[in-house]
């Protein structure tokens, strides 16, 4: 419902700036244009949140899985595997198109694309880190997935501190 | 005449303190810091919670929970530039001081489920619930923080509102615990010290089945 409302919401601010030409004289976007995926703009931009919802409550439950004092191994291993699939795709999250400029909603900054090396660079350390994560958890050694998840948090946090807004 | 009975002005200034280094804790990103000043403010709210039942009649809900009647009444002579003598809270001070304890109450009981989006820090009860309540908690944790800041704000302004232009210093009772009023005020009905203890020991399990029992599960 709320997300109904939403897009209802940007539909008509999209139809209300289509005549001035748009706010953002240097934006070249229509969130609504096809991309090469076959998506939209605002497809993909929706699709990117829903996929970071899923890695915040896999991370989570890997998280608290490894607080208690029993964890459930299978589970770990589960959950785990989860968050590296998500690190492998994550960089395609994000194709080019589908930025602030598309006047979408997001909290990704437009550096993201602008300073893709260094986004790459982060990607790339995040997905080092879960692989590693995954496999401390596929040979059931959970003091080494204790210290691992602190790993990939921090490159959570870094590329969130360098490529995310805080406030929406 | 005593107003404050020491239990309650122990209270105050330690939720002071506390509120003051949960609130630095969290701008430095102390995390670890900020979560046991958040414990120990509910310790300090379940006892105060206690002491509204079990302390002097100063501190007891009952004393000092007015109906509308008696906050209309007293906001209608706010104005009047005299001191009034109340021993204890007037019915203004009573609705805001359930506001403050009402607030801060539910603050920590967000702060216990909020989920960083990091998952690097998380309150210690975050397991219960699901990423998605985890995030809602954290935001409304913030917004919370808001309200706090802005009702701790009209309370300190209360307090010099009262000393400036009432000249009522409401400051030293509850530093003190005593003020000058006219001698035919029904003096308060102090609670004995034993009292404190039961008070401590609720206080002391609700910090330890949180930071035990239910927090690592
Ligand atoms: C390489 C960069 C990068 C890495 C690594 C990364 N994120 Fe993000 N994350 C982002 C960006 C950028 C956004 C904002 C996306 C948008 O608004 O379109 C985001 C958004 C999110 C969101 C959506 C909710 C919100 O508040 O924006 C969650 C949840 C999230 N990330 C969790 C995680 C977790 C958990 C990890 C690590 C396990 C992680 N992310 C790793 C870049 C990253
Ligand atoms: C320098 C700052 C502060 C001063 C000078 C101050 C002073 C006072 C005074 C004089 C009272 C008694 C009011 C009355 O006569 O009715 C009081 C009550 C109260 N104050 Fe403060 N206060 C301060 C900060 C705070 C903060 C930061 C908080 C909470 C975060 C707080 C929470 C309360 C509460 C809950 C009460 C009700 C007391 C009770 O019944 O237990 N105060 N304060």
């Amino acid at each position: 419902m709320i997300l109904c409302l939403r897009s209802l919401a940007l539909a008509a601010t999209a139809l209300a700036c289509q005549p001035g030409g748009g706010a953002d004289p240097g934006a070249s976007a229509d969130p609504d244009r096809m991309l090469a995926s076959g998506m939209t703009a605002r497809q993909v931009i929706e699709a990117r949140a829903l996929h970071f919802k899923d890695l915040g409550g896999s991370f989570k439950a890997v998280r608290d899985q490894l607080a208690t004092a029993s964890p459930n191994p299978s589970l770990v291993r589960l959950a785990t595997q989860e968050v590296k699939y998500a690190s492998d795709d994550l960089p395609g999250w994000f194709p080019a198109g589908t930025g602030p400029e598309t006047g979408v909603e997001m909290r990704a900054f437009a550096e993201v694309w602008s300073d893709s090396e260094g986004f790459a660079e982060i990607s790339t350390r995040f997905r080092e880190s879960a692989a590693a994560l995954h496999a401390t958890a596929q040979d059931d050694d959970l003091d080494a997935a204790r210290s691992q998840v602190r790993a990939v948090g921090e490159a959570c946090k870094d590329c969130h501190d360098r490529y995310r807004a805080e406030e929406d | 005449m005593r107003v404050w009975d020491l239990p309650t002005r122990a209270f105050h200034w330690a939720l002071v303190s506390m509120s003051l280094f949960a609130w630095g804790s969290a701008e430095l990103g102390e995390l670890a810091w900020h979560r046991r000043a958040g414990l120990a403010i509910l310790g300090l709210l379940v006892f105060r919670l206690y002491w509204g039942f079990a302390g002097s009649s100063t501190a007891r809900f009952h004393h000092f929970i007015r109906g509308p009647r008696a906050v209309i009444v007293y906001a209608r002579r706010l104005h009047l530039r005299n001191p009034a003598y109340h021993i204890g809270h007037n019915p203004l001070s009573g609705l805001g001081a359930v506001a403050l304890l009402a607030l801060l109450a539910l603050q920590v009981a967000l702060g216990l489920f909020a989920v960083d989006v990091d998952g690097l820090e998380s309150g210690p009860l975050s397991h219960w619930v699901s990423f998605d309540v985890g995030r809602l908690a954290a935001e409304t944790h913030e917004i919370v923080f808001g309200a706090l800041a802005m009702l701790v704000t009209l309370h300190v302004s209360a307090i010099a509102f009262y000393a400036f232009y009432k000249r009522d210093n409401l400051l030293e009772a509850m530093l003190r615990g005593d003020r000058c009023v006219p001698e035919t005020r029904t003096p308060a009905h102090l609670a004995p010290h034993w009292r404190v203890l039961p008070g401590l020991l609720l206080a002391g399990a609700a910090i330890w089945l949180i930071a035990t029992v239910l927090g690592s599960a």
